[in-house]
């Protein structure tokens, strides 16, 4: 795993783990074909309102690491001069 | 027909003002491949995001996503969540290939590759690889733009001249403006988008007998419509799980969208971009839908789903919102096309053009880069022209992404392995290739009941570390290597190659 001016290796590892359980896991048949019914809920399509609740969670979520990973990260810097190969 | 005098006079003078956005680009652009592909590296959050909304939100969204519900059901939104994979793929790969593409000056998608694993074969590969694959994409919004055009006016406006008049637009602003004005004009389409279908959809709600009656409608109708696999049985668990993958990796491969990684003003600009991307699309995937499943209570019995949302709108909008939604369907596919003739005339000057005619400057590539514009719509619209009749939108489109799926296990082993080689990366993709065509052109498109997208990108996958982890990797890539690692790791930014970067002659 690589380092980042953003984050260490274990929050890369983080934000890998939570894409697969994210996309492989929570939005796929397992639990959408649990929770997806052909009758309504509350008026509205269950599978549909899942989807809906999830992406809320998604987007709530997501934004909260982008604003973590703006905090924690180092301030980012011009640098004129060529930086030595491989340094 | 005079109703339609009315839709072509809002066109014609919506295509005017895209005209003048790309003549104000084409004014304030100094003509370099950075200026000129990459609008100066300094786009800034909300032009940003609508170009990047706006790319994505094609005719697709308009056509494909509104028919597919129509025929398929509410397992269309495999392809919503495919958008949110794509955003977060910004901060695993957009933000990193901001920090390289500053400090390395890339310009095009195999800059990358070409400098991570020290390879003029693998740029040449790729290069010719999106020109290929992505051709069919620029057909799919041509054919939907087209037949959209030719059904609206019953006829008056053939499919060859509603196409053709598509494509001499998006040749005039985009080969004028670049991409500083191609993000303007996003901008504008991508507002104009968002806001005219949902003006649509509230109109047709309100013949339906709003959204709690349509659905207790479609429920009465086809309940299978609005549950997964759906009527027809289409989105069973691993077409959903291949068609999302297919398609939300492809969106992040795509040249157009690769190219985006490095025109952010800073890195947090391509960060936001992870959940505002997914707020967009998923505002816009909700009115699509339910465009599609009023269909089904309104104009049951279409020969094709795509036909839907034309039919829809002739028959229950009023002209003036007809008209509007017409021009939000033309800035939906062009803002698609505009971005993508834009990325691969970048990639044939500097991939292709420049190796073959090392002797060639700056400016020259950039005219050269106005003419591939020409060439590359051109060829699309042929390919949209052949292809009208047999393939539905969705699936056209779905067949571009899938191809570019392919690179996707390179760019992550790119940035995050560093035992991976140019031997890896070229078998890898040789083999994704040879899976791709062989299971998406030629048949069967399921394997194992999975789409066979997934079983390029798998193959891919596969060879890449294999062949990576038995063959030897050169001094010079592991220089390159080190160099990426520790440009990522470094707050600094320089650009340490920038004649290398730039080195035409």
């Amino acid at each position: 795993m690589k380092k980042f001016w953003f984050a260490g290796k274990v929050a890369v590892t983080l934000l890998m783990l939570y894409a697969i359980v994210l996309f492989l896991i929570i939005y796929e048949y397992p639990i959408l074909g649990a929770v997806d019914s052909p009758t309504l809920t509350a008026g509205v399509p269950t599978f549909i309102l899942f989807i809906w609740i999830v992406n809320t969670c998604y987007i709530i979520v997501t934004a909260i690491v982008v604003y973590w990973m703006f905090s924690n990260a180092k301030k980012i810097e011009w640098k004129a001069t060529s930086q030595k190969e491989g340094a | 027909m005079e109703d339609f005098i009315i839709i072509l006079a809002g066109l014609f003078a919506y295509i005017l003002v895209a005209v003048y956005i790309g003549y104000r680009g084409y004014r304030s652009t100094t003509h370099t491949l950075e200026d000129y592909f990459l609008a100066g590296r300094g786009l800034t959050v909300i032009l940003l995001f609508f170009t990047i909304y706006a790319t994505y939100q094609s005719a697709y969204m308009y056509i494909g996503v509104t028919g597919f519900t129509y025929t398929h059901g509410v397992g269309i939104w495999y392809s919503n969540v495919a958008n949110l994979l794509m955003g977060f793929m910004f901060l695993l790969i957009g933000v990193p290939l901001w920090k390289l593409g500053k400090n390395f000056g890339y310009i095009t998608q195999a800059d990358f590759f070409a400098h991570r694993f020290d390879s003029d074969i693998l740029r040449l590969i790729i290069a010719l690889w999106m020109v290929l694959g992505l051709t069919p994409y620029i057909g799919s919004q041509v054919l939907a733009t087209g037949r959209a055009l030719s059904t609206i006016s019953e006829g008056a406006i053939s499919f060859g001249l509603a196409a053709a008049l598509y494509v001499i637009t998006v040749i005039i602003y985009t080969s004028l403006g670049g991409l500083r004005g191609v993000a303007w004009t996003d901008l504008v389409q991508g507002l104009l988008m968002l806001v005219f279908i949902w003006v649509g959809i509230f109109i047709i709600l309100g013949e339906v007998g709003g959204i709690g009656a349509l659905f207790e409608k479609v429920q009465a109708l086809n309940p299978e419509l609005l549950s997964i696999p759906g009527p027809k049985g289409l989105m069973t668990p691993a077409a959903w799980l291949g068609f999302m993958l297919a398609d939300g990796l492809g969106c992040i491969m795509w040249i157009q969208g690769w190219m985006r990684f490095y025109v952010g003003k800073t890195w947090k600009t391509m960060a936001m971009m992870s959940f505002l991307v997914p707020i967009g699309t998923t505002l816009t995937f909700l009115p699509a839908m339910l465009i599609g499943l009023s269909g089904t209570v309104l104009a049951p019995g279409l020969t094709s789903g795509d036909q839907v949302f034309p039919t829809l709108m002739i028959n229950y909008l009023p002209v003036p919102v007809t008209m509007a939604i017409i021009v939000g369907l033309f800035a939906a596919s062009m803002s698609t096309v505009d971005s993508l003739s834009l990325a691969l005339s970048a990639s044939i000057s500097k991939d292709i053009y420049a190796r073959i005619q090392p002797q060639t400057d700056e400016k020259r590539l950039v005219r050269m880069g106005r003419l591939w514009i020409i060439a590359v719509i051109v060829a699309g619209g042929v390919v949209g022209y052949a292809a009208a009749g047999t393939y539905i939108v969705v699936l056209l489109t779905l067949l571009s992404l899938s191809l570019a799926a392919i690179l996707f296990p390179v760019a992550i082993a790119g940035i995050y392995w560093k035992g991976a080689n140019k031997y890896g990366s070229i078998a890898g993709i040789i083999a994704g290739v040879i899976v791709g065509v062989k299971t998406l052109l030629f048949g069967p498109e399921f394997y194992l009941g999975v789409y066979g997208g997934l079983w390029a990108i798998l193959a891919c996958a596969i060879v890449l570390i294999i062949v990576s982890l038995i063959t030897p990797t050169s001094e010079k890539e592991k220089k390159a290597e080190q160099k990426i690692s520790n440009a990522l790791a470094s707050p600094v930014i320089t650009l340490m190659e920038v004649e290398e970067a730039y080195k035409l002659k």
